[in-house]
């Protein structure tokens, strides 16, 4: 008998040793609690053997914990008509029983606040689900699952929305995204299970499930799930042009105060701006004298010229030639034609070319 | 004639042999010991107020307390002296921290399966890295309750502890 009691302690300590690390889920679901007591006693100073009580044993039921969250705590930043646009998440499964997580993609509604400051300006067109290989880099051809599948108690996983952004949209736009995962019972790989549901009532012989869950961004408390949101932004161009004009001289004042009288010589600027979060390309501004009564003074385009209109290079009047390269310009027929290969993003840059107000 | 008495003490041996060789607690009137599980869950009371109650433990989880209740009966014909009862707690359970109760019981603790008790204060375990530390709830591995005085013939009680599922 107290052998058995030496035995029974022994293994007491060394399991001890192996729980000691509590993890966050706690004692595994549908694991026997064994109980039993024993009284030692003598009778007429004599020493009787120990009795043993009943064993008492319950099962432990499944408490269902689910963390996701958003992972860079900033926009991703997209340019308008791209495909394959990510936003990256984490599912945390802290239940003590290995769980599947089905997935689900929400569009935040038009103008909900998203989660850095701005407010929902546009949905992308396609956005899907992937979970993630386990190398947390987004990979079209690896990451092809679209639930979270047998994931083991206090383990994570990445998961990717992946969307493709519609065309037509102003720099600066945002479209906020939800994320959603829903506990399931795992069991099959690769298959997706039911949705858990607490159970109502204790069954002593069954593994019961009680939710612990604390509320996402768009689910309650202990509803079996949890949420968290994140978001896109639109970087674009934003073009602006505006167009000034000095005189530069007339026939009778040359000049010296020239007015702006038949014969009088009038310079054009054109300050061309990207005030947008993306450099623009192939920028093209074209101005057509048709109808004006002004003639264009050949020879008179400069091109990339500061936003106060002063400096650029001269350029010739034909659309040929190494003076093209970078910025261009040409006046062909009525139309004064201007080119800059990149305008970046917060840049400016000017042109100017002379006319003659006709007689 | 000295054979009789010789057969005669032999005979004494023998009788007193066996009686020394049968196990003690042969008898089926002895010492009685059960040991139940609860846990206690929010209820309605009559008025529909909300009220603890009692039940059997069937719905635990991580974090669920139990509450372990031991009834020792005395079904012998003799008062029972000395009377120990010891309850090594399953490693998945964390010992509440002064949760055990016995009338007329003195509760020891033991941190290490058994071999040393004390009040939770006297005792000290050794960390992962081999430091040594005082001892917490968590780490109790077993409970004993010492009863003062004798269990009289028919004669029963109860002792009880708390703990909590890790």
């Amino acid at each position: 008998m107290r052998l058995k009691q030496i035995l029974g302690a022994a293994a007491a300590v060394v399991l001890l040793g192996n729980v000691s690390h509590i993890r966050a889920a706690g004692t595994l679901a549908d694991t026997n609690i064994l109980n039993t007591a024993t009284v030692d006693f003598t009778v007429g100073g004599l020493a009787q053997a120990p009795i043993n009580s009943n064993t008492t044993n319950f099962e432990t039921d499944r408490r269902v914990l689910v963390t996701v969250s958003e992972f860079g705590g900033a926009y991703t930043d997209v340019t308008p008509g791209q495909t394959g646009q990510v936003l990256r998440f984490s599912v945390l499964n802290n239940t003590n029983d290995t769980m599947d997580f089905r997935l689900d993609v929400a569009q935040d509604a038009l103008g909900v606040a998203d989660p850095y400051g701005g407010f929902d300006d546009f949905d992308p067109t396609s956005s899907v689900a992937y979970v993630d290989n386990g190398d947390d880099v987004y990979v079209a051809l690896d990451d092809t699952e679209t639930h979270v599948d047998e994931l083991a108690p206090d383990t994570s996983v990445t998961v990717w929305i992946v969307s493709s952004i519609p065309n037509s949209l102003v720099d600066q736009d945002t479209a906020g995204l939800t994320l959603t995962a829903i506990a399931a019972a795992a069991g099959t790989g690769g298959t997706l299970g039911g949705d858990y549901t607490q159970s109502a009532n204790d069954d002593p012989n069954a593994v019961d499930t009680v939710f612990g869950d604390a509320a996402g961004d768009t689910d309650n408390a202990r509803d079996g799930r949890h949420s968290a949101g994140d978001a896109y932004r639109a970087l674009s161009a934003t073009i602006t042009v505006a167009k000034t004009t000095t005189v530069v001289s007339d026939p009778f004042n040359l000049g010296v105060n020239p007015k702006r009288i038949p014969g009088a010589v009038i310079e054009y600027c054109i300050v061309v701006s990207n005030t947008g979060g993306s450099d623009a390309t192939a920028v093209v501004i074209s101005d057509d004298l048709a109808g004006q009564p002004v003639t264009y003074e050949p020879g008179t385009l400069i091109a990339g010229g500061a936003a106060d209109c002063t400096g650029g290079t001269a350029e010739d009047d034909d659309d040929a030639g190494a003076d093209e390269l970078g910025t261009g310009a040409n006046f062909t027929g009525t139309v004064a034609e201007f080119r800059v290969d990149t305008l970046g993003s917060g840049s400016t840059t000017s042109f100017r070319f002379q006319v003659r107000i006709v007689n | 004639m000295t054979q009789g008495k010789t057969v005669l003490v032999t005979c004494a041996v023998l009788v007193a042999a066996i009686l020394a060789a049968a196990p003690p607690a042969l008898a089926a009137d002895t010492m009685k010991l059960t040991n139940e599980v609860f846990q206690e869950i929010d209820a309605e009371g009559p008025r529909g107020e909300p009220i603890r109650k009692i039940v059997p433990a069937t719905k635990v989880v991580p974090g669920s307390e139990v509450i372990y209740v031991i009834t020792y009966r005395n079904a012998g014909t003799d008062p029972a002296e000395s009377v120990v009862i010891t309850n090594p707690l399953a490693a998945e359970l964390s010992y509440r921290n002064e949760s055990a109760n016995g009338e007329g019981a003195v509760i020891d603790l033991s941190v290490d399966g058994g071999r040393t008790w004390g009040p939770l204060g006297s005792l000290t375990v050794k960390d992962t890295e081999g430091r040594t530390r005082p001892a917490q709830a968590s780490d109790i591995t077993n409970i004993r309750w010492t009863l003062e005085g004798a269990v009289p013939p028919g004669g029963e009680g109860q002792v009880s502890f708390r703990a909590v599922l890790r």
